[in-house]
């Protein structure tokens, strides 16, 4: 029989996993100086002409993380920052999740040729590497945010439609999709209505799977100078500001922003876990 | 040591935990298994007969325990053993077969590895595995060990596969086998092999036998004492013959009722009984007696007071204050069926179809020049074993597969699309089907209003408020409660979920609906009433059914016609009481003989397997298995279908007169 867990269930399981209320706890804080950064950041983040004065103080009362070398306050930094990392890889997480949800319907449903064609071609996009890709369409595209949501959404599109595809698969030997047909139904009804809210708990989960890897590459990207703005407060482009001088015992402009990426990752694939376990 | 009973269960409770409360599952259960004796736990889904099994193997879930009471085997406490002994036990001492064959087995390893596992277990050396196994493979009559031990699982068909696990399980000898719905997913010709062998492995090796299933028939037929569960109780026990002729729980009583069978005679005779209601809920606090608010005879005192298992002669016990009473229960059903209506206005008409599929390249005849017309309002019962093409033929019908060129199918004389896409929406909505599963049939997500809703929408038309009624008016027809509007397939029960896809199948106003095993998948009680319901609906609405089954007695309870099919063949077409009366197409008559209600001596019994049917035999398609082959005729020459009768119909060589003499013969 096919498990059913209910909406409510899979709330239980959810409710009563420490795991959940760790990772959400984690998240949510990122989310929220994310969206109210303005507000909570004890300095101006993007610094102001005079900053340059307090270059690479360590941390003290006034700049509890110190400063980094054009004297910015690195705590407010790593505050703002969040904005940039979740908005870009929720962004690409979410077309990635979108278009490779809408494939995999497709060729799950509609299976013979436009499978077999459309399985090779995503086949031969998983076998590029992500960041290799990332970089080389950024390099083509100069540095922009619009361009690494893409790149990130498009490298994900044919891991999440494979996993769809699979689902859709097996929904489609159950015999309501035979009772469609029977009375005629059309083709994008028995996907969108039908089958979709059947395989929805494996795109949720995909889902979150995914924004944790879409984190560390967009991370990984702006440390790579991809894909940021300059000025614009960002983990991964503070960080290779910075790593340069460590050797001169000037840590806090990398430790920090590195623990910020280290709890946000975390969180999420605490929450990852959780609700693969509530959905599955 | 050998007179000591193989099992003996005393007060035995079981609990499962759900959610943070322990809930009782089963309790008071009290049952001696003797040395050589075969012992039947019956009951339907959900009354625990599982759970004593998993109890007793000690293969309960995390969550479930035995609370109380004491399980021995051989006289050894069972309950309490450390792991190591229960190691030893499962080794020595006690087997159990599974229901499914395919998952008791590891897909990638070859049998023969398998089953020589068992006898590493048991200490056999190494040098002697080969020939032990080729031994035991030999004793559960597979023909040709020495192929079967380089076999895969997966290229076994499922009754081979039982014959192993159930080798696997005697290799020891145990004092005890433990069989859980043993033949449940097999054919019926399959079945019966199946049981005639644990029958003889029994007297052969005299091990006890737990044998456990929902079935009433087989239990009848295999064990010497049987055990009536419902809702973790013990309803009745006793000597397994007088608990079925002499019933004394009303629940039995109930039980036997709801079986069609050749006593009852057709529907045109008798509508079934039925027992209404539903089971209790896990952990119910009940007062009184666990039947009480399904029994049709039930008193106050039956509210108050939990009968206890009183002794009603004959070595009987039953749970019931009035025993006595239990043959006189009332019917809940009247049994004076519906009036039909008859026609011989031919409704549907299939003539030349055939349908090959391609398989890697090579053809597959799945069904080869199948001509059938069902009239108005009639129901054609179609019969064979899995892989005779009964599901082609009806997704032929339906336009679900596309027909071999040549294949005319026609709708009230009109000829009618053979690909889905080209039918009208009223040839779409008058050509139905129910199919066996209704969990797989009906959208877990979808709400019952939105099931049926689509249905009507698409296949009826209308303003909204039209079709609203219509909705409300198929639930009506279908007697369900307007409680169940909103609900999702989820909070209903096996019989509303059947209900509520006979609903859908209806939305439309269909000429004929196909019903794909309708009841396989339910509780015998559910069963009665959905084959009173499609009995009913078919008078209301003047519909034909096409009724696929592989429960001969059911098809012979509703079935006007039957049609037997072999290797995408019809073999014998006739009336329903022209078929089952005899004399008949020696296929038909090896279906009949599968019966479990059958004494022995009647049986004739089919060898072997279906053939590929990429490669059908020369000639007959039925001579390689033929119990009544004349010769060589039969083995260059495909007969045709002739009627050889006025209304009946067969595909053999052999004369009817001489099928009569060899068929009565048999049976004298």
């Amino acid at each position: 029989m096919v498990a059913t867990a209910s909406r409510s269930q899979r709330w239980r399981v959810l409710r009563r996993s420490p795991t959940f209320w760790v990772g959400g706890f984690l998240v949510l804080m990122w989310v929220v100086f994310a969206v109210f950064g303005d507000f909570v950041t004890p300095y101006e983040p993007r610094g102001t002409p005079q900053d340059i004065l307090n270059r690479l103080q360590p941390p003290s009362a006034e700049h509890w993380f110190g400063t980094d070398d054009l004297g910015r306050d690195v705590l407010s930094r790593v505050l703002a920052g969040s904005r940039q990392v979740l908005t870009v890889a929720v962004s690409a997480t979410i077309l990635g999740t979108v278009l490779g949800t809408f494939i995999g319907l497709l060729i799950g449903y509609y299976g013979g040729l436009i499978d077999d064609v459309v399985s090779r071609v995503l086949d031969a996009f998983l076998s590029i590497p992500l960041v290799i890709t990332g970089m080389l369409a950024l390099a083509a595209l100069g540095p922009n945010t619009i361009g690494v949501i893409l790149v990130i959404g498009l490298v994900f599109t044919p891991i999440i439609a494979k996993t769809v595809r699979a689902a859709v698969l097996s929904e489609r030997q159950l015999d309501y999709v035979t009772a469609a047909q029977l009375r005629k139904e059309n083709s994008l009804y028995v996907m969108f209505v039908e089958i979709l809210p059947n395989v929805w708990s494996i795109v949720i989960v995909e889902f979150t799977v995914r924004l944790g890897y879409a984190i560390f590459t967009v991370l990984a990207l702006s440390f790579l100078g991809f894909g940021v703005e300059p000025q614009t407060p960002d983990w991964g482009a503070d960080i290779f500001q910075h790593y340069g001088q460590l050797t001169g015992r000037v840590w806090w402009p990398v430790l920090f922003p590195a623990m910020a990426i280290a709890l946000l990752v975390v969180g999420v694939n605490l929450l990852a876990d959780a609700t693969s376990q509530a959905f599955e | 040591m050998t007179t000591l009973p193989a099992l003996e269960v005393e007060n035995l409770a079981i609990e499962y935990k759900i959610g943070t409360e322990w809930k009782t599952a089963v309790r008071d259960i009290n049952f001696t298994v003797e040395h050589g004796e075969s012992y039947g736990l019956v009951g339907e889904s959900g009354c625990g007969k599982t759970t004593i099994a998993m109890a007793i193997m000690h293969y309960l879930s995390r969550n479930g325990r035995v609370s109380e009471g004491s399980i021995r085997l051989k006289g050894r406490e069972f309950v309490d053993l450390s792991r190591r002994e229960l190691r030893r036990a499962r080794i020595d001492d006690i087997s159990m077969v599974y229901q499914d064959p395919a998952t008791a087995l590891n897909p990638s390893l070859r049998i023969g590895t398998q089953v020589a596992d068992v006898f590493e277990l048991l200490g056999v050396a190494a040098s002697e595995h080969h020939r032990r196994v080729i031994d035991v493979l030999k004793k559960v009559q597979i023909a040709d060990p020495a192929r079967v031990v380089e076999r895969y699982p997966h290229q076994l068909s499922g009754g081979m596969l039982q014959r192993v696990v159930i080798a696997m399980a005697i290799a020891s000898e145990p004092a005890l086998l433990v069989l859980d719905e043993p033949t449940t997913g097999l054919d019926a010709t399959v079945e019966a092999e199946v049981l005639d062998l644990v029958a003889s492995l029994r007297d052969e090796i005299g091990t006890s036998v737990l044998f456990i299933s929902h079935n009433l028939a087989v239990i009848r037929k295999m064990c010497d004492r049987t055990c009536v569960l419902y809702a973790g109780r013990m309803m009745a026990e006793g000597p397994t013959e007088e608990i079925f002729t002499e019933p004394r729980h009303p629940y039995t009583v109930g039980l036997l009722r709801c079986l069609p069978n050749p006593d009852v005679g057709s529907r045109d005779e008798m509508s079934l009984d039925t027992i209404p209601g539903f089971l209790p809920p896990l952990g119910a606090e009940i007062r009184g007696c666990v039947y009480v608010d399904r029994c049709a005879m039930s008193q106050d005192i039956c509210i108050e007071v939990e009968p206890g298992l009183n002794d009603v002669g004959g070595g009987r016990v039953s749970r019931c204050h009035f025993p006595d009473e239990a043959p006189n229960l009332p019917r809940t059903v009247a049994a004076d069926p519906v009036e039909r209506k008859r026609s011989d206005q031919t409704l549907v008409e299939i003539k030349g179809a055939s349908k090959t599929f391609m398989q890697d390249g090579h053809p597959v005849y799945a069904l080869s020049n199948i001509d059938l017309a069902i009239k108005v309002g009639e129901t054609v019962g179609l019969v064979g074993e899995s892989g005779s093409g009964k599901s082609t033929l009806a997704k032929v019908l339906l336009g679900i597969h596309t027909p071999d060129d040549g294949t005319v199918i026609t709708l009230s004389g009109e000829e009618l699309a053979s690909e889905l896409e080209r039918r009208g929406q009223e040839e779409i909505g008058a050509v139905q089907m129910v199919f066996q599963n209704p969990d797989s049939a009906l959208n877990r997500r979808h709400s019952v209003h939105r099931i049926i809703g689509r249905a009507v929408q698409l296949l009826r038309g209308g303003r909204r408020n039209e079709r609203e009624d219509r909705i409300k008016s198929l639930l009506r027809e279908v007697r369900m409660g307007m409680q169940h509007y909103n609900s999702k397939p989820r909070h209903l029960s096996g019989g509303l979920k059947q209900r509520v896809a006979i609903a859908r199948a209806f939305a439309g106003s269909p000429a004929l609906v196909v019903c794909d095993e309708p009841t396989s998948a339910l509780d015998v009680s559910v069963q009665a009433a959905i084959i009173n319901l499609l009995s009913e609906l078919q008078v209301e609405e003047n519909v034909a059914y096409l009724f696929i089954s592989h429960d001969l007695n059911v098809v012979r309870y509703i079935a006007d016609r039957v049609a037997v099919m072999y290797l995408g063949r019809l073999m014998e077409v006739g009336t329903s009481d022209r078929v089952f009366s005899g004399p008949n197409h020696p296929y038909t008559e090896a279906l009949l003989s599968a019966s479990p209600e059958l004494a022995d001596d009647k049986r004739i019994r089919l060898e072997g397997e279906i053939p590929e049917p990429s490669n059908p035999p020369s000639g007959c398609v039925f001579q390689t298995r033929c119990p009544r082959k004349i010769g060589e005729i039969c083995e260059t020459v495909e007969p045709e279908l002739v009627e050889a009768e006025p209304g009946w119909f067969k595909r053999c060589h052999i004369p009817v007169e001489e099928l009569r003499a060899m068929q009565m013969g048999a049976s004298a």
